[in-house]
């Protein structure tokens, strides 16, 4: 993962072989204000020993550090080159778009799951194979439970 | 005419009566345990005083504490808020005992509700319906057995000097009275200092619905329609609205009516709630009397325009209430979460810590009463309401979505809050259709509660970075600049340029 400095707030930010263009505000008192393709972020960083907890409105995640200069590691829940998605929460697979082999660029839609009456879409966070599909469509799975793995 | 009132509580009810002494024009006194020297009421108040160490039992429930530092701020009155001691007929007693005003009914009138046996043989004699139960607190394990066979199970067990869901349990055979009458006796004694228990027919997911009344010291007693807190978790209230969704006006008639007649008998005034349980069939069943404000009053003053604090001040000098039942109007829908710092996904295991960042929303009929602030402690030592968001709408789906919203806005950091609930709830089905009983907790979230959603990983892999590089980037020194300090060019005497 690198950081480059653009100037006026604005960055170059690769994550894996995605790269994005954010324009920040990265107050120290918080929040950062992250524009990302005209959408916008509001995060709240909280340390937690060498993980981040970071809050955007209802959502959240914690990404763990590995190396604390200018690089961050990926999401828990990810390795260099390889992701492994699992449900965040209790739900129901309501659509699979992908089967062991199919290869996805970054940011391709992988899965949708149905929790709480709301859908969520899980995309791919790196670009490669996909190696395994754990989950077809109508089947309630619990937060934990593996879904698919790239890589 | 009252000049200064001391608040005899914490949180965002000692803020919510410190402004409405400062728009009545009186001086507020806040008492701070040692752990609350910096909470917002302390902020807010005109005055101060501590009252001794952090547990409650040490400084916001003693008596003779508070009564002296009534007398040496020179108070005329004392408003209890709710919790602690606001339904102690003793701590009202030896307020008025010291010549000061207690703002809440008489004592008569507190010690008639407070033993709640005796507030079910009070309504009984008002002709108000009960719950099938027993009218005086239980004496031995055989009669509470005997009982429980003639009631038929299942039943409830619950403390005779005390509400808020302690020393509550609900027995579903006979088989478990026993130790569920150990463990609601002892869990009633720590809470309240009295082990006493009853027992009432369990009624199989009825409706939680309270109606709340004021009286004044002249007779009049009026009620200001009723309030749905049936989303519970373990008897503690998370969500409640005005009116209910039951939407029978009929209904709110008899109940109110009830309620009225109920508390006139034993010479009520000031602010009070009757609760009620509603079975499937809308019959209605008395379940105790709230002496005091409820935490949820905000609903009821948005649907009826009235401030109820302003007017247990007002009322507490022996005015007249000046309005009758034809003024009250309920007008729209008004919905309230209590955001605490608790994890529905634990839970609900309280989350006390350093509140590091605190954005509460703002926008049309979105009222926020908070006791917190960005930077503030939430202690352990006691409840962990943070604040009620409370947002009216001109019908129900208008008040939701509104609330919809405004939770979305409202970002806490720091704590682990509620807000995912609340979330959950507005975007439910049976809640937006109103299909409401105090099983709906267990019923939507039967593996607990929702946590946070999840951030897609690309961004929060590119959140981290950015703070990572940014972290990195203060440890590196700035570059000076040449060029003056545009405050200085503009010359302004007594603005220093910032500091770099």
């Amino acid at each position: 993962m690198e950081v480059s400095e653009l100037g006026d707030g604005r960055f170059r930010v690769e994550v894996g072989s995605e790269r994005l263009e954010v324009d920040a505000r990265l107050p120290d008192g918080g929040p950062y204000s992250l524009l990302v393709g005209g959408r916008v972020y509001l995060v709240d960083v909280t340390a937690d020993g060498d993980e981040l907890i970071l809050g955007m409105g209802p959502r959240m995640a914690r990404v763990r550090i590995e190396d604390g200069r200018r690089r961050a590691g990926a999401p828990v829940t990810a390795g260099a080159g390889r992701q492994r998605v699992v449900a965040p929460m209790p739900g129901r697979v309501v659509a699979v778009f992908v089967t062991a082999g199919s290869r996805v660029e970054v940011g391709a839609a992988l899965l949708v799951l149905e929790a709480m009456k709301m859908e969520n879409e899980f995309r791919a966070a790196v670009a490669g194979v996909v190696t395994e599909v754990y989950v077809r469509p109508g089947q309630a799975v619990d937060a934990g439970d593996p879904l698919v793995v790239i890589g | 005419m009252l000049r200064k009132v001391l608040i005899a509580n914490r949180g965002e009810i000692a803020v919510r009566v410190a402004r409405a002494c400062r728009e009545a024009g009186l001086v507020s006194v806040a008492v701070f345990s040692e752990a609350d020297r910096e909470a917002l009421h302390v902020r807010l108040a005109d005055e101060a005083y501590p009252i001794g160490p952090a547990p409650a039992g040490e400084s916001y429930l003693v008596i003779e504490r508070l009564v002296e530092v009534a007398r040496r701020s020179q108070a005329d009155a004392v408003h209890p808020g709710y919790g602690f001691l606001s339904e102690n007929a003793r701590f009202a007693q030896a307020v008025r005992d010291a010549g000061l005003t207690f703002v809440g009914p008489p004592v008569e009138a507190m010690r008639a509700m407070a033993d709640k046996t005796a507030a079910r043989r009070a309504a009984a004699a008002a002709g108000v319906p009960l719950v099938p139960g027993s009218r005086e607190p239980l004496g031995s394990d055989e009669e509470a057995a005997r009982l429980g066979r003639e009631l038929g199970y299942p039943v409830m067990i619950k403390a005779a000097h005390g509400g808020g869901g302690r020393g509550m349990r609900l027995v579903a055979t006979p088989g478990e009275l026993t130790s569920a009458l150990r463990t609601a006796r002892s869990e009633a004694a720590l809470a309240f200092g009295e082990g006493s228990v009853y027992l009432e027919k369990a009624l199989v997911e009825p409706r939680h619905v309270e109606v709340q009344v004021l009286a004044d010291r002249h007779g009049h007693v009026i009620h200001l329609g009723e309030r749905e807190c049936s989303i519970q978790r373990r008897h503690q209230k998370l969500i409640e609205e005005a009116p209910s969704p039951l939407g029978d006006a009929a209904l709110r008639t008899a109940m109110g009516t009830a309620a009225c007649r109920l508390v006139a008998g034993v010479g009520y005034e000031n602010a009070g709630t009757v609760e009620f349980l509603v079975d499937g069939e809308r019959r209605f069943y008395f379940l105790e009397v709230n002496t005091r404000l409820q935490v949820e009053h905000p609903v009821t003053e948005w649907v009826t325009g009235i401030d109820l604090v302003r007017e247990q001040l007002r009322l507490a000098t022996g005015e007249a209430l000046g309005y009758g039942q034809g003024d009250v109007a309920v007008r729209g829908w008004a919905i309230e979460c209590r955001i605490s710092a608790e994890d529905p996904t634990a839970g609900f295991l309280p989350s006390p810590g350093r509140v590091t960042a605190w954005r509460p929303p703002g926008g049309p009929w979105t009222r926020v009463d908070a006791g917190v602030y960005e930077g503030a402690t939430v202690p352990v030592h006691y409840d962990p309401l943070m604040a009620k968001l409370v947002v009216w709408g001109p019908d129900r789906p208008a008040a939701i979505a509104r609330m919809a919203a405004a939770l979305d806005e409202f970002a806490v950091a720091g704590v682990r809050t509620t807000l995912p609930f609340h979330r959950a709830v507005m975007r439910h089905a049976d809640f937006q259709a109103g299909r409401l009983s105090t099983g709906f907790v267990a019923r939507a979230f039967p593996q607990g509660g929702p946590g946070p959603l999840p951030v897609p990983p690309t961004l929060a892999a590119a959140a981290a970075a950015l703070h990572v590089h940014r972290r990195a980037a203060l440890r590196e020194p700035l570059p000076t600049t040449a060029a003056p300090s545009p405050w200085a060019m503009a010359g302004r005497p007594g603005v220093r340029p910032p500091v770099r």
